[in-house]
């Protein structure tokens, strides 16, 4: 048997109420028409029969879709695990007690600090406080709540504050996600990659944690590549466990896939998604070893990294199949060394470039 | 955890049968551990109503060839190892 995928997340929309600086979703991308529910339903249907057992409801914002309801249910009639990845804007109590009553798993929560202010100014918006009252709703519910905070410059200091906080939220999982420098973050970068010194603090203190909470909160600890001297096997190796579909449809090996020029994807419902998966350019491109370089097929590691992460090859080099600039033996390497030495020497404050959305109307 | 314990698999956690490998899931968000023929045997009953001693017992009797503290020992092991990482709580 050959490669399968699990997992299926489904990028609902990229609207999104919030401007997050370090948004993963692309900057830019074809306005085309989000598929409609019975599509997205088609697309369980036939991911389910692949061998996918969870299914990521994810964005932009996937709450801004009305037929949020329906879609969880239909994931539910199939026996897919529902794991709703939100901002928690817009949401009302009500409505999430409908999502649970139809059969939704999980929620993943977004956090972006534990100060207030901070948290309002980096989502571009005031929704602190009402992301504080999801995670209570979400708890009163007894639904399991994972947070998620995407650590930067400006927040990675307040690790014990956040693990008080989930403590006091009672999650049951905590996502300390160190931005990737790709989509919005890598625009950002130079604002936002922390010190070396303040990534392996934070890291220390994670550690720590998890020893000590382990059977109550689960704590995930995501380092950012450009601390690590090998690359992280980026969506666990191109097209081998992961369906992304994008919101207009695209059938995608990682989420910033599309916007790699010369590559093509298919669009759901054009074809049988188990052809997409086996067949289409787009998931065969850089599935195996056949197209790594020479030093990358020869090194013991292919079999860990899978060749580390596609678009951050090409963001920083500008060429698809180079190595991922992250390894330490990548002849490109010394573009993560001038990150970081950049990070270690800014000393003043430099301005965020929000997100650029499509408003919600 | 003794013999009277109830071992219940934690909320975030779903077994999910996998029709292509023919093989039981535990799932939790993100994650999935595919888990033998006897790890799922237990944890089909890891949901709160049956005790620790009650749930040997059972597998002694699907197992019968094999020895009684040995079915003690593996059961006791998973169990203790999944409450460690939280997938599993003992009431």
């Amino acid at each position: 048997m050959g490669e399968r995928p699990y997992t299926l997340t489904a990028e609902l929309t990229y609207r999104c109420p919030l401007h997050c600086a370090y948004c993963s979703n692309p900057t830019s991308y074809d306005d085309r028409p989000a598929l409609d529910t019975d599509q997205w339903c088609r697309l369980f249907t036939e991911a389910e029969a692949m061998g996918v057992m969870q299914v990521n409801l994810t964005g932009g914002e996937p709450l801004l879709r009305s037929d949020l309801e329906r879609l969880i249910a239909h994931a539910h009639r199939l026996g897919l695990y529902t794991n709703l990845i939100t901002s928690g804007v817009p949401l009302s109590r009500r409505r999430l007690a409908r999502l649970r009553g139809n059969g939704l798993d999980a929620v993943q929560l977004s956090l972006q600090s534990t100060e207030p202010v901070l948290a309002d100014r980096l989502a571009g918006r005031a929704v602190h406080d009402q992301k504080l009252a999801v995670a209570r709703w979400t708890q009163a519910l007894r639904i399991p709540l994972t947070l998620n905070i995407v650590l930067h410059r400006d927040n990675i200091e307040q690790i014990h504050d956040i693990m008080a906080l989930a403590e006091d939220l009672h999650a049951e999982r905590l996502e300390l996600a160190n931005a990737q420098y790709l989509g919005w973050a890598l625009v950002n970068r130079h604002v936002l990659l922390p010190t070396h010194e303040q990534l392996e603090e934070a890291r220390r203190i994670a550690h720590a944690a998890r020893a000590r909470l382990e059977s109550r909160m689960e704590i995930l600890f995501v380092t950012p590549d450009y601390y690590a001297d090998v690359p992280r096997a980026c969506m666990d190796g191109w097209g081998r466990r992961h369906l992304i579909v994008s919101p207009d449809g695209l059938i995608l090996p990682c989420h910033l896939a599309h916007t790699l020029p010369g590559v093509t994807f298919e669009r759901a419902g054009t074809r049988p998604l188990l052809d997409i998966w086996e067949q289409s350019d787009g998931f065969t491109r850089f599935r195996g070893e056949a197209w790594m370089a020479d030093r990358c097929r020869r090194c013991e590691y292919r079999t860990v990294d899978f060749g580390g992460c596609r678009c951050q090859a090409f963001y920083l080099t500008g060429r698809l199949e180079a190595m991922d600039p992250v390894c330490r033996w990548s002849p490109d390497h010394h573009l993560i060394e001038m990150a970081r030495d950049a990070a270690a020497k800014r000393s003043e404050e430099a301005p965020l470039r929000q997100r650029e959305l499509h408003m919600v109307p | 955890m003794n013999d009277a314990s109830r071992p219940t698999l934690a909320a975030k956690t779903r077994l999910r049968y996998d029709r292509q490998r023919g093989a039981f899931f535990l799932l939790w968000p993100e994650r999935g551990l595919l888990l033998n023929r006897s790890a799922s045997d237990i944890l089909q009953r890891c949901r709160g109503h049956e005790t620790l001693s009650s749930i040997v017992n059972a597998l002694s009797e699907q197992y019968p060839h094999t020895g009684h503290h040995i079915i003690e020992e593996d059961v006791h092991r998973l169990i203790r190892e999944l409450s460690r990482r939280g997938l599993l709580t003992l009431e």
